[in-house]
């Protein structure tokens, strides 16, 4: 019984977590975050540049 | 405990007056400046919504499975490659694609997309274990490349069925062509670096992408062998010779006759495939399996006949897959995934649920217009049929890209499996209409035309093609004699620097203002900024 | 120098696409066969009746009619020759014998078809698929290609004759004017050369574009001349260069060369004497329809061969052409909007320099050529630039 409420409990609250970063496009504006300083270290990366 | 709930009732009342807002404000209202990401996810009724959430954890589902699989190899491959970026953007890119859908549009296009996503996450994983950039020195994944065939991303990978033994991997399709559909920036970088090494910026940014991910030594480096080809142009022709510089493997050319549908050029299609089984034999070590063939053309077979079925679904007057997940999807199941018997499965259920819709005689979109779209759609606005639809009730029933590989293969007999794949290939992506001669393109199209019902034609002008622009009087003046209404939509394949989204969207407001005389459905749609998004 | 005996003729006869000995010609009763690319065997055009002609744009203007038919982003010779027939300037023409193998040059045929543009009641065309490498198989294919779209409807059509003897006379004549360049060309690898490149690439260019039949006699004189010719006495030229490219049917690009006086030694671009002016050999054990066909694969120099022996055999060939003809450097060319030329002109103008040591200049060019400054300017340069490599090796420079 307490695992039932247990799992309930945590069912529950994955699916508010879940359906909050869904609904909000949480996701997506945290990748966006990340862009900058990716493309960044991309640029600034060595590289063996030839034809 | 009150504050929180008093919070979410807030929270849930600015989402409804949003909603509200939003459908009076228009879907444009929903993006964020510059970006156009989501302010929040569509709300697309409780059924629809409920279903694009649980896809959408499906999506997530599968992403992390991909990451937790090999975690430091995907965070080192997320770091040394720029084009791998791209694929943190793909839950956006799937919002995009899906923009507006309800019923089993969505329901399909959530579908081919998470198998997609499946396929490429798989795929992804073979790359990274065996690419000597990530593991230098390393035996394993030395060992993994003897089984690793690279063939040319446009060449379809069917023939590796018969190497079950073997992975055949569409060698620029992963660093190059997916990202370009997911983020339209991803090609600049590399478009740029070809030019600064002296490439002219007039030829189609597919190849020079290419040569691009060359120069920057940015192919993951994998594989015993190469089949390198001239599919689909001469373009790609010529990029070939600067990437085999980088690649350093063992390459045959698959030389893929032009003039397909003579009967003239058969032999030598097949005869080129014999060549290309004993290079790909004395390569790999492995013989040649006829049989893994045959199950896999057969799969195949029945892959194309869930797509004649959609396509018969899509000329009824409520066509229920169309658009960018539609076309995208072939042209991967073409290339990538032909005879691969979980494709088979995603299209039967994905079938089951369109054929649902239509019986049920259900349309859950505005439709004002029925379009063919023919030439090579944008790569750098992948959603543009989703923009067509929300925006002027535009429906893409017909796309010339997604009409390729048509003919049924007969495994009956050697021979009839290698007439089939030699077709197979000759017909492919690309090549169907811009190769065999320009009546094939033009004939095509008016067919096509009636045989939809069609009230207008969305011709992409992609202006680096030359194969294309050099006959692009010659769809104006059919269009004219036929008096069918056909608007030109400039574009540049994947380089957004040189013609935008805007710009594109802006070909097609003129027109449908000033030619068509219409009001759009969404106004909010018609001109918005969205120069940065992905 | 003297001028040349016939050098005003043949400059006169380049300035028409139709012009007077394709006329006569036509009157005496030959078949007129355009083509535009090496990929169709030119000897195969000459047979019996039948008589090429490498088709050409002279003075072309504006481009608006193909501006609107194609792209601007088309290569100016493919629009040109589409704007010239557009202006009736090609309805000589009897039959149009094209290949499949440039994406552009391929769609001036098709819009010709589409568009009824050839005035012609006897106007047919033929168009072949070729490979892009060498193979058995890839030879039988060419080979039928060449003998069911081009010789086949010659022969039924217009009744050419395409046997096996008529392909052999076909390249006895070829053979014969063959012989003449290769003698002209001997004398470019002179120290003070007694042909020009101008007069060389205009030679060229009317044994392209006029009937064999009717330009052999001038050729035979004017190779008369040249033995007889002696040079100026002082060498004006202050470098040699072997140019490689695309199609390059203007001899202004010579007179720039010219101007910046830089001796053309080789001219290894479409239009050009190498390939396509060089004696084909034919034995008697083999149909000679076979042997040409193969002939013209292996000595293809298109870019779009894509096999790595092909790849190797350009730039061996332009090594041994630098090596054999003593040019000081390389000119790679390319017609604006080629794909093909694009690329190779890229990879190569490093590869040239780097790999082979041998100082080279990329360039890109309009299809006309006429009043070119950058041309001018960037030859200019490079000429110093390889005067310098002189004086620094240790050799003079010219004055």
């Amino acid at each position: 019984m307490k695992a039932l409420k247990i799992l309930i409990g945590a069912s529950a609250a994955f699916f508010a977590l879940t359906a909050a970063i869904y609904w909000f496009n949480l996701d997506t504006k945290a990748v966006k975050l990340i862009e900058k300083p990716m493309m960044k270290h991309y640029d600034s990366m060595p590289r063996d540049s030839r034809l | 405990m009150n504050k929180v709930s008093e919070k979410l009732k807030n929270s849930a009342s600015n989402a409804i007056s949003t909603r509200a807002r939003i459908k009076k404000k228009g879907a444009a209202s929903n993006l964020q400046d510059k970006t156009a990401i989501q302010k929040h996810r569509e709300w697309r009724g409780p059924q629809d919504t409920a279903f694009d959430y649980l896809q959408w954890c499906r999506l997530w589902g599968i992403l992390i499975k991909w990451a937790a699989s090999h975690p430091v190899q995907n965070v080192k491959a997320v770091w040394r490659y720029r084009w791998m970026f791209s694929y943190l953007t793909v839950p956006s890119f799937f919002d995009r694609l899906c923009e507006g859908q309800r019923g089993a549009g969505l329901r399909g296009a959530r579908n081919n997309l998470n198998y997609l996503a499946s396929d490429v996450t798989k795929t992804l994983t073979t790359i990274f274990s065996a690419d000597m950039h990530l593991h230098p020195g390393s035996k394993k994944a030395e060992e993994l490349n003897k089984k690793i065939i690279c063939v040319d991303e446009l060449l379809p990978n069917l023939l590796g069925k018969g190497f079950p033994g073997c992975k055949m991997i569409l060698f620029q399709e992963y660093p190059m062509y997916l990202p370009s559909l997911i983020n339209q920036h991803s090609p600049v970088h590399y478009i740029e670096q070809s030019e600064l090494y002296g490439l002219p910026a007039d030829v189609c940014p597919l190849p020079s992408f290419e040569a691009g991910l060359a120069i920057e030594d940015d192919f993951p480096k994998i594989g015993c062998c190469m089949l390198t080809s001239n599919m689909p142009c001469d373009g790609s022709i010529m990029t070939t010779m600067l990437q085999e510089r980088r690649i350093d493997l063992p390459s045959q050319v698959l030389n893929v006759p032009l003039r397909w549908k003579e009967d003239e050029v058969q032999d030598y299609a097949v005869d080129e495939i014999k060549s290309a089984i004993e290079f790909l034999e004395k390569h790999t070590g492995q013989k040649f399996d006829w049989d893994a063939l045959a199950e896999g053309c057969e799969i195949w077979n029945k892959q194309n006949e869930c797509k004649f079925e959609k396509w018969d679904l899509n000329r009824t007057d409520i066509p229920p897959h169309t658009g960018s997940s539609a076309w995208l999807y072939r042209i991967f199941e073409h290339q990538a995934v032909a005879g691969e018997p979980l494709a088979l499965k995603n299209d039967l259920k994905v079938n089951r649920i369109l054929r649902r819709q239509v019986a049920a005689g259900k349309c859950p979109k505005t439709i004002r217009h029925r379009a063919v779209l023919w030439n090579t759609p944008c790569n750098n606005y992948a959603n543009f049929n989703n923009w067509l639809l929300n925006c002027w009730g535009i429906e893409s029933v017909c796309e010339m890209i997604d009409i390729h590989g048509t003919d049924l293969i007969d495994t009956g007999s050697r021979e009839s499996m290698l007439r089939g794949l030699a077709d197979h290939y000759q017909t492919s992506t690309m090549r169907a209409h811009t190769k065999g001669g320009s009546e094939v393109m033009l004939d095509s199209l008016w067919e096509k035309y009636e045989e939809y019902n069609a009230d207008m034609i969305i011709m992409f002008d992609q202006i680096s093609c030359k194969g294309v622009g050099a006959i692009n009087g010659l769809f104006e003046e059919g269009a004219m004699k036929r008096g069918i209404p056909m608007v030109r939509v400039r574009q540049d394949l994947m380089d957004p620097t040189s013609i935008t989204r805007r710009e594109m969207r802006n070909d097609v407001n003129v027109f449908m203002q000033s030619v068509m005389n219409e009001e759009p459905v969404d106004p909010s749609l018609v001109e918005f900024d969205d120069d940065q998004s992905w | 120098m003297k001028d040349l005996k016939h050098i005003h003729y043949y400059e006169q006869l380049l300035e028409q696409t139709a012009n007077e000995l394709i006329l006569k010609e036509k009157e005496a009763g030959g078949v007129a066969v355009g083509y535009t690319c090496y990929y169709v065997p030119e000897v195969l055009l000459n047979c019996g009746n039948a008589f090429s002609i490498r088709l050409r744009a002279p003075n072309t203007g504006s481009l608006d009619i193909s501006q609107y038919y194609m792209s601007s982003f088309i290569c100016g010779y493919t629009r040109a020759l589409f704007e010239r027939v557009f202006e009736g300037g090609m309805n000589f023409l009897d039959f149009y014998a094209s290949s499949d193998t440039c994406q552009q040059m391929v769609r001036v045929v098709e819009n010709i078809r589409e568009l009824e543009l050839i005035n012609n009641p006897r106007f047919g065309w033929g168009i072949i698929d070729a490979p892009l490498k060498i193979s058995p198989h890839g030879n039988r294919l060419y080979t039928e290609q060449v003998r069911d779209h081009i010789l086949k409807p010659l022969a039924e059509n217009y009744g050419v004759d395409i046997s096996d003897e008529a392909v052999r006379a076909a390249v006895r004549e070829h053979n014969e004017i063959c012989k003449i360049f290769e003698e002209i060309s001997e004398m470019r690898k002179e120290d003070n050369p007694r042909i020009t490149p101008r007069e060389f690439h205009i030679l060229c260019l009317v044994s392209y574009s006029c009937p064999n039949a009717q330009i052999l006699p001038y050729l035979r004189e004017t190779l008369e001349d040249l033995r007889a010719r002696e040079a100026d006495a002082n060498n004006r030229w202050r470098a040699r260069v072997v140019v490689v490219g695309s199609e390059l049917d203007d001899y202004d690009f010579d007179e720039i060369m010219e101007n910046a006086r830089c001796y053309v030694a080789a001219d290894r671009y479409c239009f050009g004497s190498i390939p396509g002016r060089q004696q084909i050999p034919l034995t008697d054990d083999e149909p000679a329809l076979d042997q040409v066909c193969r002939y013209y694969l292996e000595t293809n120099q298109c870019p779009r061969f894509m096999s790595h022996e092909k790849i190797q055999q350009r730039r061996d060939l332009v090594r041994d052409l630098v090596r054999d003809y003593r040019a000081d450097g390389l000119v790679i060319e390319q017609a604006k909007f080629c794909d093909f030329w694009g690329y190779e002109r890229t990879l190569n103008t490093q590869v040239m320099q780097e790999e082979y040591g041998i100082p080279t200049l990329g360039i890109d060019r309009e299809y006309v050529v006429r009043g070119s400054g950058q041309l001018a300017t960037r030859m200019q340069a490079f000429v110093e630039s390889l005067e310098i490599k002189k004086i620094q090796k240790g050799g003079g420079a010219d004055e």
